[in-house]
């Protein structure tokens, strides 16, 4: 029996209504995201990943080691929580330099590799500030290279982004992306956000009720979600492309998507369609929409108060129509369309 | 409001008005003055001292762990402060006397005796002031936010780096606050001390027992040693009182 690499985490615990019980594996350098409704485990499964929460059955192993006996200080762990945490009456840099001078090394090598890592992050100017100081984004990213900073072989991150505005997201969603693409250790990102889950996700495993209800790399849950939180959820059309101007976005594939944004930020982008924001024609709309395409019905999928529709366009699209609709179009597989999308109806977040 | 002042602020006045002040030098050079108040100083510092050692992990048990019979040993720490303090000293003379519970082998085995001695004092004062800090700083620790220990134990913090890095600094100036309201009661204890430490100068008698001896005998003199110590306590408060209560 070879040691199999990554982390292994066989977890059951009961912690008030919660009875937790899954099977995790994660590769070295890969990033699984979980996500799920309020109350399915999520957090918990990360804190006793870390040891902050007790597990009554179960093992987890990293890398052929189990590590489930040792405390959480002694765990090779980086953790970035929902609010950052960061130590109040600390500066900036002693808050990064405290898990190496916790672990033993010398004041002056730890400062040092904490403004390093507080440069990488960009923030190598705020070293001095306290974190009050500090804008909700700072904080996140100085909570990022705090954890990093110990070189964990296990990052975990619980809701990231969730404390902050939007502008915020953009900017600690792009750290993210940066310095977990840098890292060469096992990731778990807790999440509610969709956007930061099929951007970050390797691969997604959705917790209900303490348990893993569906596992798979972002394009499959999506495309097959089995539940309706999971298709509310990530039941998005998202676009990667770049923003040429403020009314042009060009997509990989090289088709181009008419979009309406105030403020430009030329550059990568990803472009984010409610499924109900498209609407379905038999023949060619004379519409004010922006984007028309021609599509084929790829499949329908029947709920109480709509139908969700996936069809081939330039780009494969998921649509929403009533059942009413659905039956007027007369829609099943293999049936030629026309969308219709208008260009306000696009949201552009920059990557 | 204004009412409320006058009835505290009332004695204080009196006390300043009644001080003989044209005897003022002859009183403050009186001999007795410089042991005692050195030893009050030294009791007191001592007894706080004591209080933040034994009393700040008691705080802590008390607010962070469970065990059995949590109720009875909260009302156990914080009984000094109901008890009358002649009632302490004489549970500390049973307790650590010549004859006492403890104190016979603490004199067989190791030749220790505590009573009438300045430790006697020390303790005294300990016993009856230690509550002000364990009631202060286990309120503090509960309004901890934990989760801040928790990052520190992911960082790779153990216990006591997290406590000495993480907690203590958090609960800042309630510590402050525990240890200035323990010095100040330490500073102020007689029943205990006089019971328990007896009255001897430069060994126990501290100001309060100055005061307390003088005024048998010359009452313009121990109301000079109550300035003294009136003044000192509110010199003390004042400075410390801004740091911990803000202005």
């Amino acid at each position: 029996m070879g040691t199999v690499s990554g982390l292994d985490a066989r977890v059951a615990l009961k912690l008030g209504t919660l009875d937790l019980d899954v099977d995790v594996h994660v590769e070295p350098a890969e990033t699984v995201v979980v996500v799920g409704p309020n109350g399915a485990g999520k957090t918990t499964l990360l804190r006793a990943v870390a040891g902050l929460a007790p597990v009554d059955r179960g093992r987890i192993v990293l890398d052929g080691t189990p590590i489930d006996g040792l405390p959480p200080e002694q765990r090779p762990i980086g953790v970035v929580f929902q609010d950052g945490l960061l130590f109040p009456k600390m500066s900036v840099l002693d808050n990064v330099a405290f898990g190496l001078r916790a672990r033993g090394t010398a004041k002056r090598e730890a400062n040092a590799r904490a403004a390093e890592w507080l440069e990488r992050v960009g923030l190598a100017d705020r070293a001095g500030a306290r974190p009050p100081q500090l804008s909700g984004g700072q904080a996140q990213r100085v909570a990022l290279a705090r954890a990093l900073s110990i070189e964990p072989r296990i990052l975990l991150l619980d809701e990231p982004l969730a404390a902050l505005d939007a502008g915020a997201r953009v900017e600690v969603r792009r750290a993210l992306r940066e310095h977990l693409a840098a890292y060469d250790g096992v990731r778990i990102v807790v999440t509610h956000d969709p956007l930061e889950a099929l951007t970050l996700a390797d691969r997604l495993i959705v917790l209900d009720g303490g348990r893993v209800v569906q596992e798979g790399s972002p394009a499959e849950v999506r495309n097959r979600p089995r539940s309706r939180y999971v298709a509310q959820l990530l039941g998005l059309n998202l676009f990667e492309g770049v923003l040429e101007s403020n009314d042009l976005l060009r997509l990989a594939n090289g088709f181009v998507l008419h979009v309406a944004v105030d403020d430009a930020v030329i550059g990568p982008c990803v472009a984010v369609v409610e499924p109900a924001a498209i609407t379905l024609f038999a023949s060619v709309p004379h519409a004010s929409a922006r984007n028309t395409w021609e599509a084929t019905v790829v499949e329908l999928d029947h709920e109480p108060s709509r139908v969700r529709v996936r069809v081939d366009a330039p780009v494969p699209l998921v649509v929403d129509v009533t059942p009413g609709a659905a039956a007027e179009l007369a829609l099943e597989p293999g049936r030629r369309v026309w969308c219709a999308l208008k260009a306000t109806a696009v949201s552009v977040e920059p990557l | 409001m204004f009412g409320l002042l006058v009835f505290f602020a009332l004695p204080l006045v009196a006390l300043v008005v009644r001080v003989p002040w044209s005897d003022i030098t002859d009183d403050l050079s009186d001999p007795a003055i410089r042991p005692a108040l050195r030893l009050s100083l030294v009791c007191s510092v001592a007894a706080t001292g004591l209080s933040v050692v034994i009393g700040v992990p008691i705080a802590w048990l008390l607010a962070r762990v469970e065990f059995p019979g949590k109720a009875v040993a909260r009302a156990l720490a914080l009984l000094p402060l109901v008890l009358p303090p002649v009632v302490g000293g004489v549970a500390l003379l049973v307790a650590f006397g010549r004859r006492g519970v403890v104190g016979q082998y603490l004199d067989d085995w190791f030749g220790i005796r505590l009573p009438f001695t300045t430790w006697a004092a020390i303790i005294a004062e300990t016993f009856v002031a230690m509550p002000f800090m364990i009631i202060t700083v286990e309120g503090a620790l509960r309004g901890v936010d934990t989760r801040y220990e928790e990052a520190a134990a992911t960082l790779g913090a153990g216990r006591w780096t997290v406590m000495r890095r993480v907690t203590l600094p958090a609960i800042g100036p309630s510590l402050l606050a525990g240890i200035t309201l323990t010095w100040a009661r330490a500073l102020g204890e007689f029943g205990a001390t006089i019971t328990f430490a007896g009255n001897f100068r430069g060994e126990t008698q501290t100001m309060p027992l100055a005061v307390y001896l003088a005024l048998q005998t010359d009452t313009g003199a121990a109301l000079t040693l109550s300035l003294v110590l009136l003044v000192i306590s509110i010199v003390v408060l004042a400075l410390v009182g801004r740091r911990v209560w803000g202005r």
